[in-house]
């Protein structure tokens, strides 16, 4: 349910998450323009376990042409390696350049983020000047529906 | 910079020799394809051993260094039996998709292309730096027009465009890891 993702389950983890955007900070290398976490819908629900984390980095990635989709890696604890996290942590990586091609032509991963801004269920945890232009046109992106939704 | 990155950074810049030196030989029409092979097998080497670094680094295994040795089918064997868990988005599933038989089998045919000592009393086998023998046992060079295929570098490019772009998001996500 829209805006319980916010009030109840983000705030489990909310502080984890945060240190780990700041950790991702430190990666000069990688600027992080923009991190998000989000409530995922999946084969048409809400995803109820797991921790989705959706950043826009830059680099050497710049470099790169568009990919079928964004790149998504799972993190889960297993012995010798905790994560810290009681849930699997999911990240979603792009550049401004693969996401914004990404959205154009309607990639799942690119899609599920922009439905979860279209739902309310996220919260910005980092944003530079990129950044902020990528939420822009996540936000153009849902805009339409509203309307469309209210016609 | 860590060892991944340095790994990942020098088959980045091997690629782009490689694909010079493509763009230049297609251009030209000379079908000469031997150096850009050579590039292309630089740059999938590189990339295995950026991601091995990176698995490292990351505390997912713990081996020998990468070392000097060119061939990759050894790193490749173990990168494939990571332990897992039963998520399909895991690092360790990734590598498995990643390195199918198809792709290995790739790896393999160009890394056959590297100069290596044959057997005692065989030929010399074809390659993108040595003379070798042709099939009547006479000498020839790589640099011969033809001896390399479009398919064959077709092929190899794709798998170095493959291999480098997913290393990289391999090791940015290691490196963002939770610990």
């Amino acid at each position: 349910m829209a805006g319980e993702w916010i009030s109840e389950r983000f705030p489990q983890f909310e502080a984890a998450i945060r240190r780990l955007t700041e950790q991702h900070r430190e990666l000069e290398d990688e600027p992080l323009h923009l991190a998000l976490a989000y409530l995922p819908r999946r084969d048409g629900r809400e995803v109820d376990r797991g921790i989705f984390l959706f950043e826009v980095i830059g680099g050497v990635a710049d470099r790169f042409g568009q990919s079928e989709d964004l790149f998504e890696a799972a993190f889960d604890a297993i012995p010798g390696l905790p994560t810290g996290f009681d849930q699997t942590l999911h990240l979603i990586l792009t550049t401004s350049r693969e996401f914004e091609e990404a959205l154009t032509h309607g990639r799942p991963l690119a899609m599920e983020v922009a439905d979860a801004v279209r739902h309310g269920d996220y919260k910005v945890l980092h944003h530079d000047r990129v950044g902020q232009k990528v939420l822009r046109q996540i936000r153009a992106a849902v805009q339409p529906r509203k309307r469309a939704a209210r016609g | 910079m860590d060892e991944a990155l340095a790994w990942l950074h020098q088959a980045l810049a091997d690629r782009e020799a490689a694909e010079r030196e493509y763009k230049a030989t297609a251009k030209a029409g000379s079908r000469i394809w031997c150096h850009a092979l050579a590039k292309y097998q630089q740059t999938v080497e590189k990339a295995v051993k950026a991601m091995v670094a990176a698995l490292r680094e990351a505390g997912f295994w713990r081996g020998p260094p990468i070392g000097f040795v060119h061939e990759v089918e050894r790193h490749m064997r173990w990168l494939i039996r990571l332990r897992r868990t039963n998520n399909p988005q895991s690092v360790q599933r990734r590598l498995v998709r990643l390195f199918d038989a198809d792709t290995r089998a790739t790896i393999r045919a160009v890394e056959a292309l590297t100069p290596q000592a044959p057997p005692p009393g065989e030929r010399l086998r074809r390659n993108t730096e040595y003379p070798f023998h042709d099939a009547n046992g006479d000498f020839t060079y790589p640099a011969a027009p033809d001896q390399f295929s479009s398919e064959e570098i077709d092929r190899f490019r794709a798998l170095s465009h493959r291999l480098v772009e997913s290393a990289h998001w391999v090791i940015s996500a290691l490196r963002r890891r939770p610990r």
